[in-house]
């Protein structure tokens, strides 16, 4: 009988034996800073996970192994966004990932890089919502709107379907390496936030999005790594909404329009 | 606590990542990139030989390049350009708002052709110093 103690010990990461033994050993990022003076990984192993989400099995480590383990979560239907965190190096929602998907004996939880650290798997997110906010993410419309609607024909709204989808999670933000690297970048959830209103024609202050991304700490600190993309739970392309932000101020600028 | 971004932590991160073609490709960017550079100033140090020593030095280093492991050397420098130019225009295209939604494909097109490009390079340098 092969048991967790061993599966530790050899630090196997074997997709085989997965279906030798139901047992997954998660690797969980551990800090209080009000009792810890660095963060420690401690292991919880858990059986037969079959079904299991990763949020699953973290409820299930708070109520029946230890109760002081910390994440955030509410909806638990991928719709609110608070579950995002890193699991084995990858940005995901917790609450919308199967963990026998993974195909790994042992799972590495940690918070989402790039945030400052509050406790265990939870980050500030206090600097995403500021970058957030910086972008003007609602609809300015100046004009005497006609008596019924604004009309829009359906292939404009298309051209935005993809971005409208965003549910702040912060998954593509906290996945960028350029992210890490510049804590000032404006980042692709904010940047896709930009591309979601330049896109909609009804949106009167196009010229001022653009200018307010093109800079250094905007779409030009972009380098196209597709992390973001590959990150986001809506699979929203966010690097192609930067690549369509840069394309829309080289053809105003083209033009002469900014 | 540590920082949550600055050169440190990006190195610190990069080495643990999840290794999507579009990480994978940006570590190689990066990599090869810098090994350009490094080699572009060792090419300048060692060209300038002729500046400090008018004599027979210069060919001497000249024939010492011509030996079997400058030659992989080169190989090596070679495939590393190539790997950066290829993935470069990729990136370009990008920028020109083609295929960002099929950038993994993209990335192992480019691959190929860089491939293809070294083992001819590699044919070749050993036809011309005779490996073969
Ligand atoms: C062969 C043609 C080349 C092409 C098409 C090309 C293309 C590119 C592009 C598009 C980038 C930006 C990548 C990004 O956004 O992250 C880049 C970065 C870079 N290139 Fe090149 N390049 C070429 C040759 C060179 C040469 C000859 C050198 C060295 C002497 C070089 C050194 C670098 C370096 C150091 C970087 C920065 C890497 C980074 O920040 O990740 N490249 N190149
Ligand atoms: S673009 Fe996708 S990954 Fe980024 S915040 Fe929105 S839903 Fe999350
Ligand atoms: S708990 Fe709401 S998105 Fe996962």
């Amino acid at each position: 009988m092969i048991t967790a103690l061993t599966l530790q010990e050899l630090d196997v990461e074997n997709v085989v034996l997965r279906g030798v033994i139901d047992l997954v050993v998660f690797r969980i990022f551990r800090f209080d800073p009000a009792r810890n003076d660095a963060p420690t990984f401690q292991t919880y192993d858990l059986p037969d996970t079959a079904g299991m989400t990763i949020l699953d099995a973290l409820i299930h480590i708070k109520e029946n192994m230890d109760s002081t383990l910390s994440f955030r979560r509410s909806c638990r239907s991928a719709i609110c966004g608070s579950c995002a965190i890193c699991a084995n190096g990858k940005n995901l929602l917790a609450c919308n990932t199967q963990v026998n998907d993974l195909k790994k004996v042992r799972i590495t939880l940690e918070p989402l890089p790039g945030f400052p650290m509050m406790r265990d798997l939870v980050v500030d997110w206090e600097p995403f919502f500021d970058q957030y906010r910086s972008v003007k993410p609602y609809m300015v419309a100046r004009s005497t709107p006609p008596e019924k609607e604004r009309i829009q024909d359906q292939k404009t709204r298309k051209a935005y379907d993809e971005a409208a989808q965003c549910i702040m999670c912060s998954a593509c933000t906290s996945s960028c390496p350029v992210v890490w690297t510049d804590g000032n970048y404006l980042g692709p959830a904010a940047l896709t936030k930009a591309w979601r209103f330049v896109a909609d024609d009804r949106d009167e202050i196009t010229r001022e999005r653009l200018a307010m991304v093109n800079n250094e700490e905007g779409v030009w600190r972009c380098h196209t790594i597709f992390r973001c993309t590959d990150s986001c739970p809506k699979k929203i392309d966010t690097a192609g909404s930067i690549e369509s932000l840069r394309k829309k101020i080289i053809w105003h600028q083209l033009t002469g329009r900014i | 606590m540590a920082g949550h971004s600055g050169l440190g932590y990006y190195l610190r991160r990069v080495l643990r990542v999840s290794l999507e073609t579009g990480t994978m490709a940006h570590l190689l960017h990066r990599v090869t990139g810098l090994l350009i550079v490094v080699y572009l100033f060792l090419h300048i140090g060692a060209m300038s030989y002729t500046y400090f020593d008018a004599g027979s030095g210069f060919d001497d280093l000249m024939a010492t390049f011509a030996s079997t492991p400058f030659l992989i050397v080169d190989l090596v420098l070679f495939a590393g350009v190539m790997i950066h130019g290829l993935n470069g225009l990729r990136i370009m295209l990008f920028d020109m708002g083609y295929f960002s939604r099929r950038q993994k494909e993209l990335f192992w097109v480019m691959m190929a052709i860089a491939a293809t490009s070294v083992l001819i390079a590699t044919w070749l340098v050993g036809a011309a110093h005779g490996w073969w």
